[in-house]
């Protein structure tokens, strides 16, 4: 089974707010309106079959704002083909979550 | 941060993070509680941090337990890889150990699957009818002889069924044969004759058309046919328009009325014989000399109703057969006794398998002892990992899981194995099976059998896996470590436990072997039974002419058929001699008739009067067949029609009835005293021919090798009743490969009468070794088992004394050092084995003496506690056991003593 059989309506939306730069994720939850319960599963699940990735922040850089460092994930190339064809299924997709701008980016860009 | 006041989102997560695989936990808590922070210090920024978006968080943290709940499975697939893949490794690590282990499982399961699958369609699996535990046979017993069971006439069978209320139904049948003729080939089919509502009583209906009315039980109305769904495909093209056809049937033509479902098939069952391919309706013509009380040959089976049991049955069709006997005089002494149909089915059976399946639960009991005995070995080598496993922290719980893990994985190997050999099983034991063995179409490796093998496996897999796991609970970890793995002793109770087991193998194996030994030595004196005649070269056939062409009134059409047939058989090329009999030895046939002798006291009642077995033969059968004479002359072509009447008789016949004195020229006749018979049941003017015996021939095994014969009074066809004489087996003796004759003998048969088939063409020794067939198949099983069982054992007892001695390196090596001779090391190792094998063979003799009582009625000529087996037995597997101990022995006597201490 091809992980795009698999991928539901949510986590695509998940997988979009990613790919556009919401990679963390609360700014995920923020963006999306979806509940953690949703988001956080679906974020396991694509990294489980390789469609993000996550690295951690830069640790001095969390420091200086006093709090740990922050997670986030990137949308793999495989990642990347499935939102394609993903966003073929549910067209209206592409336009409901604005271009993030680079400032909330992860601190290691 | 934790100082500040409140914060229950935070809380929240550590306490969820509990719940989180320790593999992800601390990454998890980290995201979540830096999400957290981060949100914090941006509201704090934004002065927006009060109890509205404290509450906001902390909603948010809820969702914090969906996503440590998602985790959940990844926590034992994970741990359950890490087990699977670390099982792998170890399992290849010791390739030996796991061929070993696997090996012997799968023999193990293999065998026991395939004969579950055997045994269970033959003693278990419901008869393929409705309600089947309703269903019984009922037959006649005679008191005069004993109460054997026998079958009763078809007056009697109309009063029982008259008369006994215990039944929902009563049906009768016979066997019969049919010649169908008219399309082609004429051909002979196994069919029966049944009364019509045998079907409707079964629970059969017609897969095309109708079974049999009550009307069509009448003569005259009879002239229908129902044929089987394999007759009606073979023959018919499947056609459905065949129903209300007619079709040829012995020369007179029936109408078909329906087809049987696919698969249907009694007299299979009842009468064990051929699958009967058609059924016609019992009807006899008025005045039919078949149906008296004279005449008993009918199968009875009937259904219970609801809630009766057959003890209830049988006391009611004892008050039934009592009433008649009151009666009818010719009844005096006749009873009838019900047997469920199952009983019927299998009795003959039951025995012989329920010992096999019991063979082969042995079997894999030793199996399971053996690589029980193996992973204990194999624990207690491996104890130094475990304690490092457990002092890495890994919990005692997640080492046991590991071993039971490897367990599993050798029962999942074993068992798939396994069930490929239960499939090439099953195929060899029908193969090898008795071509009698009830319901043999319908055994397969079927749904049953696989769950029976996949329950044992993994049982078999928890088992011996929990027996090391427990083991290792026990473990002094800090001791193991410290000893470096090389305890002096690995738990004195694993130790007892591995002796136990072996000491368990070696004795049931002895009683498997005594077992087969038993068998081997019964199938032995078989071989060497006497037949009383010359099995080599011979041609059989069996012939039946149809009533239509020969009929009873005019016995010399039938009696010139079969002399013509004899005289052009005997001019082949090939052929030395031929003859014909209405019963050959070891087929079909026969019939018993009452004898009186004259100048003796004539019997008093009809049921005192004796019975012995009648056969008609041509001149030619004796010398064609080798049947020794003894005394007196065989028949000659002059002892026919008006020449007066002769007969032979066998051993038995004169040891019993004319002991001491000459039976040549002695008179007698075939039936009662005249007196007993009530007036009107003998034509006008028929007397009974008295024959005079001229000769005394050998004894012949008619029933089978292990049967002893009865007393056998033989005719010569040209002198013999009507009744009988249509039927004929030929015999014909040649000078090549007898086969190569069937052909010529066809075409002879069919140069008389073209439309005459000719059936059960084959040769004396295939007959021979059919009769053998149940004696071989539970002789080569039962050998093939207890031949698993002693090398099973060997290897266990192998095994133990080979970790023995590898655990005593270290001893052998002080014992060396002191001045240990070579042999005095040998000594010590192999008496260490010796001392469990001979505690097994002692335990298998005493067990044997026991359980070899159940099998007594398999064997033949050989007691079951028969001495001479029970020794060669214990001695074979002493000195395998020997064999066993001798070699890890040898190799202790190797022990470099420097090597050995250094150890230490």
């Amino acid at each position: 089974m091809s992980p795009l059989t698999s991928l539901s309506y949510s986590a695509a939306v998940v997988l979009q707010a990613v790919s556009s730069g919401y990679v963390y994720g609360f700014d995920i939850m923020d963006v999306t309106g979806l509940p953690s319960g949703t988001v956080y599963p679906a974020l396991r699940r694509m990294e489980q079959t390789g469609l993000v990735a996550s690295s951690w922040e830069d640790e001095a850089a969390a420091q200086r704002e006093g709090r740990p460092a922050r997670k986030y994930y990137e949308v793999t190339d495989e990642g990347r083909e499935v939102l394609a064809e993903a966003l073929k299924r549910y067209r209206h997709m592409e336009r409901l979550l604005p271009e993030a701008s680079r400032k909330t980016g992860p601190a290691t860009e | 941060m934790r100082q500040r006041p409140f914060k229950p989102h935070l809380w929240l997560i550590a306490a969820v993070s509990l719940i989180v695989p320790r593999r992800f936990r601390e990454g998890w808590r980290r995201e979540w509680e830096a999400e957290l922070r981060h949100r914090e210090n941006l509201l704090l920024r934004w002065h927006r941090l009060g109890p509205k978006s404290t509450v906001e968080l902390l909603r948010r943290t809820l969702g914090s337990f969906m996503d440590a709940l998602w985790l959940q499975p990844r926590r034992l697939e994970e741990e359950m890889f890490q087990d699977l893949r670390y099982g792998v490794r170890m399992l290849l690590k010791s390739p030996f150990f796991t061929a070993v282990a696997v090996t012997t499982l799968a023999l193990g399961i293999g065998a026991n699957t395939a004969i579950f699958s055997v045994v269970y369609t033959v003693l278990f699996r419901p008869l393929p009818f409705e309600s089947p535990e309703q269903l019984v046979v009922i037959w006649e017993t005679v008191l005069a002889r004993g109460n054997v069971e026998g079958t009763p006439s078809p007056p009697d069978f109309r009063e029982w069924r008259a008369r006994a209320k215990s039944f929902e139904g009563m049906a009768a049948f016979y066997n019969a044969s049919y010649n169908l003729s008219g399309a082609g080939e004429p051909e002979r089919l196994p069919g029966a004759i049944v009364s019509a509502d045998l079907f409707q009583m079964l629970g059969v209906k017609a897969a095309v058309g109708r079974t049999f009315l009550p009307s069509e039980e009448q003569f005259g109305a009879h002239r229908v046919v129902v044929l089987s769904h394999g007759l009606w495909q073979r023959c018919f093209g499947a056609d459905e328009r065949l129903v209300g056809q007619s079709i040829t049937l012995n020369d007179q033509p029936h109408t078909v009325v329906g087809i049987a479902p696919k698969g249907f098939g009694f007299e299979d069952f009842a009468a064990g014989g051929d699958d009967a391919e058609l059924w016609t309706p019992m009807a006899f013509a008025p005045g039919d000399r078949y149906d008296t009380r004279g005449n008993h040959f009918l199968r009875v089976v009937a259904r219970l109703k609801p809630g009766l049991t057959v003890a209830q049955a049988q006391a009611e069709l004892d008050v039934v057969t009592g009433q008649i006997a009151q009666e009818v005089k010719e009844n005096s002494g006749i009873g009838a006794r019900v047997v469920p149909l199952r009983e019927e089915l299998v009795g003959g059976y039951r025995t012989a398998l329920l010992v096999l399946l019991g063979a082969v639960g042995f079997v894999l009991l030793i199996a399971c002892a053996n690589v029980a005995n193996l992973l204990l070995a194999r624990t207690s080598a491996r104890r130094r990992e475990f304690a490092i496993r457990t002092a890495l922290g890994a919990s005692r719980l997640r080492v046991v899981r590991q071993l039971l893990t490897e367990s599993l994985m050798l029962g999942a190997i074993g068992g798939a194995l396994g069930l490929l050999l239960a499939w090439w099983g099953v195929k060899l034991l029908l193969t090898l099976g008795p071509s009698d063995l009830p319901r043999a179409a319908e055994i397969g490796v079927d749904g049953r059998a696989l769950a029976f093998t996949l329950v044992l496996s993994v049982a078999t897999g928890v088992v011996f896996g929990l027996l090391p796991a427990l083991h290792t609970f026990n473990f002094d970890l800090g001791g193991s470590l410290k000893e470096g793995g090389r305890a002096l002793s690995a738990g004195r109770r694993a130790g007892l436990l591995r002796r136990g087991l072996v000491v368990t193998e070696v004795a049931m194996s002895l009683v498997l072997l005594v077992g087969a030994g038993l068998l081997a030595a019964s199938f032995w004196r078989l071989l060497k039974v006497d037949p009383g005649f010359n099995p080599e070269k011979l041609l059989t056939a069996q012939i039946s002419l149809p009533e239509s062409r020969y009929p009873r009134t005019s016995p010399q059409q039938a009696q010139a058929f079969y002399s013509q047939l004899v005289e052009r058989l005997e001019v082949l090329p090939g052929v030395r001699s031929a003859g014909g009999s209405t019963a050959l030895p070891l087929a079909a046939g026969g019939w018993g008739k009452m004898l009186s002798i004259e100048g003796r006291p004539p019997a008093v009642s009809m049921e005192s009067v004796p019975v012995v077995q009648y056969r008609q033969v041509t001149p030619g059968y004796f010398s064609t067949l080798g049947v020794p004479l003894l005394k007196g002359r065989f028949f000659t072509e002059r002892d026919a029609g008006e020449a007066p009447p002769v007969a032979l008789v066998n051993e038995e016949m004169a040891r019993r009835f004319f002991a001491g004195e000459d039976p040549l020229g002695k008179r007698m006749w075939m039936g009662p005293p005249e007196n007993l018979l009530p007036p009107g049941a003998l034509p006008p003017g028929f007397k009974f021919p008295l024959l005079t015996i001229v000769g005394v021939v050998k004894d012949v095994k008619h029933l089978g090798l292990s049967q002893q014969p009865g007393p056998e009074v033989y005719i010569p066809h040209l002198q013999g009743l009507q009744e009988t004489q249509r039927g004929m087996f030929v015999a014909v003796r040649t000078d090549g490969d007898p086969l190569s004759l069937a052909a010529a003998l066809r075409r002879e048969v069919a140069a008389i009468d073209k439309d005459q088939p000719v059936a059960d063409v084959s040769t004396m020794e295939q007959r021979l070794a059919a009769s053998l067939s149940p004696a071989r198949f539970n002789m080569l099983l039962l050998g093939v088992f207890a031949g698993v069982a002693l090398l099973l054992a060997a290897v266990g007892l192998y095994g133990v004394i080979a970790y023995a001695v590898e655990q005593r390196t270290h001893e052998i090596g002080v014992r060396v050092a002191l001045g240990a001779q070579r042999k005095d090391v040998l000594g010590l190792i192999v008496g260490q084995g010796m001392r469990l094998a001979l505690l097994g063979v002692g335990l298998g003799l005493a067990a044997s003496f026991g359980l070899t009582r159940l099998m007594s009625s398999l064997l033949y000529g050989v007691e079951a506690t028969n001495p001479e087996t029970y020794a060669s037995v214990a001695l074979l597997l002493i000195f395998v056991a020997l064999l066993a101990c001798y070699v890890p022995a040898r190799r202790a006597t190797k022990i470099d003593p420097i090597h050995a201490l250094r150890f230490e």
